[in-house]
C-alpha cells in the first residue's frame, strides 16, 4: 500500500502497523463489511415486500390466498432458526436445478437423485458450467438474499398484520362514509397510519437482521466473519 | 445395510464420545434412515444439557444483574447497563468466536493468582471445549436477556404490594424474598418462558462455528448438518432436527406453563397471564 | 481474537446507531397520530 511498506525490517512501529493492516487480506476484510451493509440493503426492502404481501394474504378474505399467507407465516414461525437458514438455499438451488432440468433436459431417463448425488444434466448446472468465480458468487449472495427475505418476510408479515388491525377502526368507517371504496380507505387511511403501531416490532425484527448476517459466512460467503476467521488464524473445522 | 435396532445401538449414545458407540460416523451410501433418526436423537442430549445448565445458573445470575441495574447508585447499575447491552447487542455467533479465541489464548497450564498465603491456580484448559466454554457464553448470553425481562418486571411491580409489605414491616431481603421477587417472577414469567425457548433454540450455534466438536460428539444440528453434507439431500436430516426442537419446546412451553400456574395461583383467573409462544429466533 | 472484537464493535456500534434511528423515526410518525405520544407532540407544539 505504501512505498515504505517495501523493505519491513527497518520500519518503526508504527509504519510496522501501517503496512500490516493495510495487506491484501486486510483490504478484503474491510471490503467484507460492505457486503454485510450491502445484504442488509437488499434485504430490508424484500423483507417488507414479503411481510407486505404476506399480511395482505393474512387480510384476504379469499380463502386459498388467505391459507397461503397462514401456512407461509405459521410454517416459518415454527421451524427453528438457522434451520432454515440452511435449508433454504440448498433446497432453493436443487429446486431450481430441478426445474431448468425439467425444460432443458426432457429427454432425460435417469432419476435425479442417484444415492447421494444429486445429478442433472448439463444445460441445467446452475450456476452455468464454466462461470467465473465472481458470477458463482454473486448467485451465492443472491442466493442467501432470498433465504432472508422468506425468512425475515414471516415475521414483517406477523407485524404489519397486526398494525393493520391495530388502525382505530373508527377511522376506516369514516373513510367508507366518505364514500371511498375498500380498498381506497385501504391505501389512503389504513396503509398511511399502521407504521407507527409496526414500528416497535420492525425495529426489533431489524435488529434481529442485523444480529442475523454472520449467518452468511455458513452459507459460503465470504464475510466478515471468514476474513477475521482468516486473519485471526483460529482455524476450526467448519 | 444395518437394522434400526443397530444403528440404534451403535449411535444413539455416540454424541457421548467414541467410547460410547461406532468409532466412525455412518458415511455416504452407508447412511441410513434409522442412523439419521438416532444420531440427531442423540445428539439433542448436548442440546438439552446446555440449555437446562445455561437456563439454571442464568437465572439466578439474571436476577442480580436486573437488581443492579435498577439499584440507584451507578456503580451498580452502569456495569450492569453495559453488560446487558454488550451481550443483546451483538449476535451469539460472534460471541462464540470472540470468546473462543479468546480461551485458546489463555495459558493452557491454567492461570495462578497469587492470594498472600496460598496461591490460587484456575483451571483454562476445559474453556476451550464447547461443553464448559460455550456453555460459559451461553450464561452470560441468557443472563442478560433475562436480566432485561426481569428489569422491565422489577418495575412493574404494583406499588400497592410494596406499600402492603411496608405496612406489614418486612424490610431489606424478606420483602425482597416475599414480595418483590414472586412478583417479579409472575409478571416476567411469560416473556421468560420465550427466552428459554430461544436460548434452547440457540445451543445449535455452539457447535456450528468456533468451538470445535471433539471426537465428532456434537449437538442434533451439528449432526443433521454433518448428513446433509454427506447425502447432499436436505429433505430428511433438516425436517428431522426441527421436527425434534419443536417437540423440545412443547416440553418447554409445558413446564414452564406449570411453574407459571403456580406463580399466579392467588390471583383471580381472568388476571392470570397466559404464557403465548412468540418465536423470535436468531440472538 | 482482536479481529472478533471489532466485529463485536462494529455490531454494537450498528445496534445502537439503528436503536437511535428507530427513536427518532418513532417521534416523526407519532406527529398527528390519535396517540398519547401524538398529543404528547402536539402539545409541545402548541406550547
Amino acid at each position: 500500500m505504501f512505498e515504505f511498506c517495501a523493505d519491513p525490517s527497518i520500519l518503526p512501529d508504527w509504519q510496522w502497523f501501517a503496512c500490516y493492516l493495510t495487506s491484501g487480506t486486510h483490504l478484503a476484510f474491510y471490503r467484507s463489511f460492505f457486503v454485510v451493509m450491502l445484504l442488509l440493503a437488499i434485504v430490508a426492502p424484500l423483507a417488507l415486500g414479503m411481510g407486505l404481501l404476506g399480511a395482505l394474504a393474512l387480510r384476504s378474505s379469499f380463502a386459498p390466498v388467505n391459507l397461503l399467507g397462514r401456512g407461509y407465516v405459521n410454517l416459518i414461525r415454527g421451524v427453528p432458526d438457522i434451520v432454515f437458514f440452511l435449508f433454504v438455499p440448498i433446497a432453493l438451488g436443487q429446486g431450481i436445478e430441478w426445474v431448468l432440468h425439467q425444460i432443458n433436459c426432457p429427454d432425460w431417463d435417469q432419476p435425479v437423485r442417484q444415492g447421494n448425488d444429486f445429478i442433472v444434466c448439463r444445460e441445467a448446472k446452475m450456476p452455468p458450467v464454466g462461470a467465473s468465480a465472481w458470477a458463482r458468487n454473486v448467485y451465492a449472495f443472491s442466493m442467501a438474499c432470498v433465504a432472508f427475505a422468506l425468512v425475515f418476510g414471516a415475521f414483517v408479515a406477523n407485524t404489519l398484520y397486526g398494525a393493520m388491525r391495530a388502525v382505530p377502526h373508527a377511522q376506516v368507517e369514516t373513510a367508507e362514509a366518505y364514500g371511498m371504496t375498500r380498498a381506497q380507505a385501504f391505501r389512503r387511511v389504513v396503509l398511511p397510519q399502521m407504521w407507527i403501531f409496526a414500528l416497535p416490532g420492525l425495529s426489533n425484527i431489524w435488529q434481529i437482521l442485523i444480529k442475523a448476517t454472520p449467518l452468511l459466512f455458513l452459507l459460503g460467503i465470504q464475510d466478515v466473519v471468514f476474513w477475521a476467521r482468516e486473519l485471526g488464524g483460529a482455524k476450526t473445522s467448519l | 445395510m444395518r437394522t434400526c435396532a443397530e444403528s440404534f445401538e451403535a449411535y444413539f449414545l455416540r454424541p457421548l464420545g467414541r467410547a460410547y458407540g461406532e468409532n466412525l460416523l455412518p458415511r455416504g451410501l452407508d447412511i441410513t434412515f434409522c442412523d439419521q433418526l438416532f444420531l440427531i436423537g442423540g445428539g439433542l442430549m448436548w442440546n438439552i444439557y446446555f440449555a437446562v445448565l445455561a437456563v439454571g445458573i442464568g437465572f439466578f445470575l439474571a436476577t442480580g444483574v436486573a437488581l443492579m441495574k435498577v439499584s440507584e447508585n451507578p456503580w451498580l447499575s452502569r456495569p450492569a447497563g453495559a453488560f446487558i447491552f454488550f451481550f443483546r447487542g451483538s449476535p451469539l455467533f460472534i460471541q462464540f468466536f470472540f470468546f473462543y479465541s479468546m480461551f485458546v489464548l489463555l495459558p493452557r497450564a491454567g492461570i495462578d493468582i497469587p492470594l498472600g498465603f496460598t496461591t490460587l491456580t484456575v483451571e483454562t484448559r476445559a474453556l476451550t471445549t464447547a461443553q464448559v466454554g460455550g456453555l460459559f457464553v451461553l450464561i452470560l448470553n441468557t443472563t442478560a436477556y433475562s436480566a432485561e425481562l426481569f428489569v422491565g418486571a422489577l418495575r412493574a411491580i404494583p406499588k400497592g404490594d410494596l406499600e402492603a409489605a411496608d405496612a406489614y414491616g418486612l424490610s431489606g431481603f424478606a420483602k425482597f424474598r416475599r414480595v418483590t421477587w414472586p412478583n417479579m417472577l409472575r409478571l416476567a414469567w411469560p416473556s421468560y418462558t420465550n427466552e428459554a425457548i430461544f436460548l434452547t433454540h440457540s445451543t445449535t450455534l455452539v457447535f456450528l462455528s468456533a468451538f470445535p466438536a471433539r471426537q465428532q460428539s456434537g449437538e442434533a444440528f451439528y449432526y443433521a448438518r454433518y448428513f446433509v453434507d454427506q447425502t447432499f439431500n436436505p429433505f430428511i436430516a433438516y425436517p428431522l432436527v426441527a421436527a425434534y426442537f419443536i417437540a423440545l419446546t412443547l416440553v418447554i412451553i409445558v413446564g414452564f406453563g406449570l411453574v407459571n400456574r403456580r406463580l399466579n395461583r392467588h390471583l383471580p383467573r381472568e388476571r392470570r397471564q397466559r404464557i403465548r409462544f412468540r418465536p423470535q429466533y436468531i440472538r | 481474537m482482536w479481529y472478533f472484537l471489532v466485529l463485536l464493535l462494529f455490531y454494537l456500534f450498528l445496534t445502537w446507531l439503528s436503536e437511535r434511528g428507530f427513536g427518532a423515526l418513532s417521534t416523526r410518525l407519532s406527529r398527528g397520530q390519535a396517540t398519547a405520544e401524538g398529543a404528547r407532540l402536539r402539545r409541545g407544539a402548541a406550547a
